[in-house]
């Protein structure tokens, strides 16, 4: 029951004696030359709230065993009593401030511990409500740095004007030690919004967004579970329901998805917000779990505009961002949500905004060479044959003209639009590669984002004289490289040399040893 | 210091090919994966029962081994090609894919030279090269370890530019 001591990091450093001066041994640029007087008398103990919101956070999972039987209250009663007092003496030894250029976080009731992270290591600050903060109307606070998996300051309750302060300080700090040009002293402007999501937004988010692909997840899982039992007892629906059951089902099934679907959008997107303060992006969303992410501009390597079938049809798209590093707590798949859906005009926008260059809305894209629809038809025509002979092996040989002739429309169909969806170009410094069936995906990189290219080529790709040239780029797992399929391998060559010499340009002036 | 910009007179210019003990180890690495194969494929010649004459299947993974371990080694060799060039390291590789990798000198962040132990046996090593890019480091094997060394060192002198990493 004693509180988690959590491992000291990097930017830790134990102290036995509070009272000693620790900033002799601490390297530190010189301080900032006007003094933030207010930001050096910030600090103090946890928001009294933390006393009733520890306890029941232990108590939860054992109060619902209550409920069901399994365990007396009087239990549940020692347990709070404890709990109550380790909390309490938690609290008590739990302090902050900030004081050095840092952050300094004293904490731990056996285990004592001082942590101090220097304003130049934050990376993001980021503020959370989960339900128990809305309660009891208090916001934790997490202080991110460079590298390192887990959050290395964490005020656990803070009141909500304290905690926004203390944000907008230690951003404030960061952006000073790191020489950005901030408008120290002036009033901030009202950060300007980029992107937001309205509920009808969100509710038609949720109808066409990927959610839908949930359910055929839940059908395999109890396909897993229940295995031949289903299968069976799908063989014997059609006598127990009919085929107006059937289809009712299949409605009825539809229905809840769709739900679902809408459900867990609004919940995860309610409130959208992109707002652009400075050199970063805020983030705000979130209907139980209000969060609201700061994700610095220059992390941002790509952005992809994508659209699903449903969403292409109607004009929309979502918009992604590539990140370097972790991806602030807002990830899916590797990658940050900027807007859940928009009409394609203002998806562009976004990404022209986050990207800070022109003309990207406009493009016109250079489609591939006619080899690649070649390609593509031939790989469908070949589908289709396999596909039609293993029938014709198995059922029959009408049965395998049939199969052909079905099969046949929806191959060349995807086919044509395969290849219909590839195209590339450059704009503004900025590369820009579409390609994409089911999901089409512009993907919009800049040029001196790519780290390293690489151009494939399959033996096909060598008959058809087309290659793939890819834009490695700092991604996190789960995304994908910005990619030009079936490029025509000539210019896919000259295309590599090209952008290996503007990558990494050398610098102009020789920069003295030791520096970056 | 060798820099990125500077003309570098040492770098070799021109497409290299890997040293030629490479091949050799290759082989060596491939044939040592045919017999696994065959020894496993004549133990379910022995003990399982097959539709076909005993030993047929051994013959058979035995002779598709020994073709695929002359032949693909010899072409990957042949493939491959390494430039250190004035920005940037350039790599050809592959037998049925063949991949072209270009890795600016500036977008390094670390240099490894790594050798296992047959590597050591013929005297090479690898050099792995990464960068920030996620999981596409470059690798160039069987170098002569001196060589392999040497590049680097001097790889390891190029100023990095990592950018908003």
């Amino acid at each position: 029951m004693s509180p988690p001591s959590e491992p000291p990091s990097r930017a830790s450093r134990p102290s036995p004696d509070q009272a000693a001066p620790f900033e002799a041994s601490i390297s530190l640029p010189p301080p900032p030359p006007q003094p933030h007087s207010a930001a050096e008398q910030m600090g103090g103990r946890l928001h009294p709230a933390a006393l009733v919101m520890w306890p029941l956070e232990r108590a939860l999972p054992l109060l619902a065993l209550a409920i069901f039987g399994v365990l007396s209250w009087i239990i549940i009663g020692v347990f709070l009593i404890f709990s109550g007092a380790a909390s309490t003496l938690r609290y008590l030894r739990f302090s902050w401030r900030i004081e050095g250029g840092a952050l300094v976080i004293d904490q731990g009731v056996l285990n004592r511990q001082r942590r101090v992270i220097p304003f130049d290591r934050i990376q993001s600050v980021e503020l959370v409500r989960k339900l128990r903060h809305r309660a009891l109307g208090v916001v934790e606070a997490r202080v991110e740095t460079v590298g390192g998996d887990s959050t290395e300051g964490r005020l656990e309750a803070l009141g909500v004007e304290q905690a926004r302060a203390l944000r907008s300080v230690l951003l404030r700090e960061r952006d000073l030690r790191h020489g950005v040009s901030a408008a120290a002293g002036q009033p901030e402007p009202p950060a300007p919004v980029l992107a937001s999501m309205s509920p009808g937004r969100l509710l038609i988010a949720g109808m066409t967004g990927g959610r839908v692909g949930v359910a055929a997840v839940l059908v395999g899982i109890a396909e897993q579970v229940f295995g031949q039992r289903l299968l069976t007892a799908l063989e014997r629906l059609p006598g127990v329901l009919g085929v107006r059951g059937i289809i009712l089902a299949a409605l009825a099934i539809l229905v809840v998805v769709f739900l679902l679907s809408v459900v867990a959008t609004t919940v995860a997107y309610w409130d959208f917000t992109v707002t652009r303060e400075r050199d970063a992006l805020r983030i705000r969303r979130g209907l139980l779990q209000q969060r609201s992410d700061t994700l610095p501009l220059r992390r941002v390597q790509a952005v992809r505009v994508e659209q699903n079938l449903i969403r292409r049809a109607f004009g929309l798209a979502a918009v992604r961002a590539d990140v370097a590093g972790r991806a602030g707590g807002n990830d899916e798949g590797g990658t940050t949500v900027l807007l859940p859906l928009a009409p394609w005009t203002e998806a562009v926008t976004l990404a022209q905004a986050v990207l800070d260059r022109e003309g990207l809305a406009g493009a016109p894209l250079a489609p591939m060479p006619l080899r690649a629809r070649r390609r593509r038809l031939v790989r469908a025509v070949a589908f289709v044959a396999v596909a039609a002979a293993a029938v014709g092996f198995s059922l029959g040989w009408t049965e395998a003209a049939l199969a052909g002739v079905a099969l046949s429309i929806p191959a060349i169909g995807g086919a044509l639009e395969s290849y219909r969806a590839l195209g590339h170009c450059e704009v503004d410094g900025v590369m820009v590669a579409r390609a994409g069936l089911l999901v089409r995906r512009t993907t919009f990189v800049p040029v001196e984002r790519v780290q390293t290219l690489a151009l494939a080529r399959s033996p096909f790709q060598r008959l058809a004289g087309l290659a793939t040239l890819e834009l490695q780029i700092a991604r996190s797992l789960g995304g994908a490289d910005p990619t030009l399929i079936d490029i025509d391998a000539a210019l896919g060559g000259s295309l590599l040399e090209s952008l290996a010499q503007r990558v990494a340009p050398p610098r102009r002036q020789p920069s003295p040893a030791g520096s970056g | 210091m060798v820099t990125a910009t500077d003309p570098a007179p040492t770098l070799e210019s021109g497409l290299l090919p890997l040293d030629p003990r490479v091949r050799l180890l290759w082989w060596v690495e491939a044939a040592l994966a045919a017999m696994l194969f065959t020894a496993v494929a004549g133990v379910v010649d022995a003990f399982a029962p097959l539709p076909v004459p005993r030993g047929a299947l051994t013959l058979m993974v035995a002779a598709v081994g020994a073709a695929l371990a002359g032949a693909v080694p010899a072409i990957r060799y042949s493939r491959w090609r390494y430039a250190l060039r004035e920005q940037d390291l350039w790599l050809r590789r592959g037998v049925a894919w063949v991949t072209i990798s270009v890795i600016p000198y500036r977008r390094l962040q670390f240099v490894d030279t790594r050798q296992g132990p047959l590597e050591r046996l013929f005297g090479l090593s690898q050099l792995v090269v990464h960068t920030a890019a996620l999981g596409t480091s470059g690798h160039l094997p069987g170098l002569d370890t001196a060589t392999a060394e040497n590049l680097r060192e001097r790889l390891a002198e190029v100023e990095p530019d990592v950018a908003a990493v």
